[in-house]
């Protein structure tokens, strides 16, 4: 081992990285999972209701200037869609998950790669999981279903680890993409082992030898199905076609509340839908907020806008003088739809 | 709406491994805010469904495969805007481990390739366990990991220059 990995290894195993854990986790945990479920209770609520209600809250919001004059109080609840009382985390941004790809022509065994690669795991816990993989070699995308059979092997259907969200089934894959099927076996079924080496597998009646795979086990060998390795893609921005303004006093006092007007603006041709709805932070000094957008209007019509009422807790010990308001969309690729007015502090 | 209770294996499980699965993420992912709010958010999620988890093989392993998801695939670009906008309320935590140019270097990295470290040198994973815990093939994982480490050695290497004036011009 070189020195580099062995410092890593003395880094990551130095007792200072260890925090405390706290005593009301469960508690925490247990009003967290309540509140998820309340929230999606109420939004199937919101959706009813938006039904009947967003036409008007539009029509409002668009008669409202896009940019309005600054007022020392604004009085966001008159023109502007409710400001909504829901923290949040940068934990609830969604991922750019891939989509689903639809299924294409069924693979044939001329399409598919002369050999397979095997990869060996150690697993856990006794169990050892053994990926094959094997390409697509022909020219088009082409989809592997079902599993394979191992010759002189008795086997059962199985699955591993499907619920994070990285495989795909079936494998639908691009040429020079490989399909993967899992296999695994295990010690922990007591009795004889068998020892199961030169393995052969069969695919679309094309035989495959996998030398370097060891299935020894004292279980039935379970094989899963063909699947495909989908990781998440690089996240996409979806509102940075999205434009703000900021209408927000002068002056706001230590320890107060501040209610502001944040104006979004779609000066794009397309229509832009608040779906999943944002996130937005917020900032003064160190007074920083995440939360959700009220997303009772659902989407921002081509050179339409729409005002948001904002609110932000100023604490007591903001320093006083002049600073800037922050206020930004938070995405996965980053952060969008900035703006920023300079404010005093009191 | 009924709240939701744990249920008495999901406390019991929560009270004796919090401490460690926090010290994971930490060492995941360099931030001890960031760390917690990835446990927390892992336990809300696997919470929900811990009684269907629990029948799996290894519940732990499935809590410690959603940080990571979570931590690569959330966190690419406002990782380092929220280390510097870090909330104030918050109770300051020293935890500055010892080798601080290598913890410092490791803060740099991108998130896949310092969970591929983590997942190396703390978990003690295999490379093919990597790759199963990431979703990409066991040559994306050595890539990776090549990548990390060479860039942790250039960094040790650049910082030893300038402590010894060699690399001021």
């Amino acid at each position: 081992m070189n020195d580099l990995e062995e410092r890593l290894r003395r880094l990551f195993a130095d007792d200072r990285l260890a925090l405390p854990s706290s005593p009301d986790v469960v508690a925490r945990t247990e009003a967290a999972i309540s509140r998820r479920r309340l929230r999606r209770l109420l939004s199937v609520l919101t959706a009813v209701l938006v039904t009947v209600a967003v036409p008007v809250v539009i029509r409002v919001g668009l008669a409202a200037p896009a940019e309005p004059s600054p007022t020392p109080s604004p009085s966001p609840s008159v023109s502007a869609v409710a400001w909504l009382d829901e923290p949040t985390t940068l934990t609830e941004i969604e991922a750019t998950q891939p989509p689903a790809r639809p299924a294409a022509r069924a693979c044939a065994a001329d399409d598919l790669a002369a050999r397979a690669v095997v990869e060996d795991s150690e697993g856990a816990g006794g169990h050892i999981l053994t990926i094959v993989r094997l390409a697509n070699a022909g020219s088009s995308r082409c989809t592997l279903s079902g599993t394979v059979k191992l010759a002189g092997i008795r086997t059962e259907r199985g699955t591993f680890f499907d619920n994070v969200g990285w495989k795909q089934y079936p494998a639908t894959i691009d040429p020079g993409e490989q399909a993967s099927v899992d296999i695994e076996t295990s010690f922990a079924c007591g009795g004889a082992q068998k020892q199961n080496r030169n393995v052969v597998m069969t695919v679309l009646g094309r035989s495959y030898p996998l030398p370097r795979a060891r299935l020894d086990s004292t279980c039935v060998v379970r094989v899963g199905d063909w699947y495909v390795l989908r990781g998440p893609a690089e996240p996409q921005f979806r509102y940075d076609g999205l434009t703000a303004t900021l209408q927000a006093p002068a002056t706001v006092a230590r320890g107060s509340t501040v209610d502001y007007v944040v104006t979004l603006t779609n000066p794009g041709p397309a229509a832009v839908r608040l779906d999943p709805c944002p996130i937005y932070m917020e900032e003064v000094v160190k007074n920083v907020g995440f939360y959700r957008l009220n997303c009772a209007v659902a989407e921002i019509a081509p050179g339409a806008s729409v005002r948001f009422a904002m609110r932000l807790r100023v604490s007591a010990e903001t320093p006083t003088g002049p600073t800037h308001l922050l206020w930004r969309l938070a995405e996965a690729a980053g952060f969008t739809a900035e703006v920023t007015v300079p404010i005093e502090v009191r | 709406m009924p709240s939701w209770e744990a249920p008495p294996s999901f406390v019991e499980y929560v009270r004796s491994r919090h401490a460690e699965l926090l010290r994971f993420a930490h060492v995941l992912c360099g931030d001890p805010h960031l760390a917690a709010d990835l446990v927390q958010d892992a336990l809300e999620r696997v919470g929900v469904a811990w009684l269907r988890i629990q029948r799996q093989d290894d519940p732990e392993g499935y809590l410690r495969r959603v940080i990571v998801h979570r931590y690569v695939s959330r966190w690419r670009a406002l990782r380092r805007e929220r280390l510097v906008a870090d909330l104030p309320e918050r109770r300051h935590i020293d935890a500055e481990p010892a080798d601080r140019e290598l913890w410092g270097l490791l803060a740099a990295l991108p998130p896949r390739q310092r969970a591929v470290l983590a997942l190396r040198f703390y978990e003690d994973l295999s490379e093919a366990q990597i790759a199963d815990v990431l979703g990409c093939s066991v040559g994306t994982v050595k890539s990776t990991s090549s990548r990390a480490l060479t860039k942790l050695r250039t960094g040790l290497a650049h910082r030893a220059r300038m402590s010894t004036g060699d690399g001021v011009s």
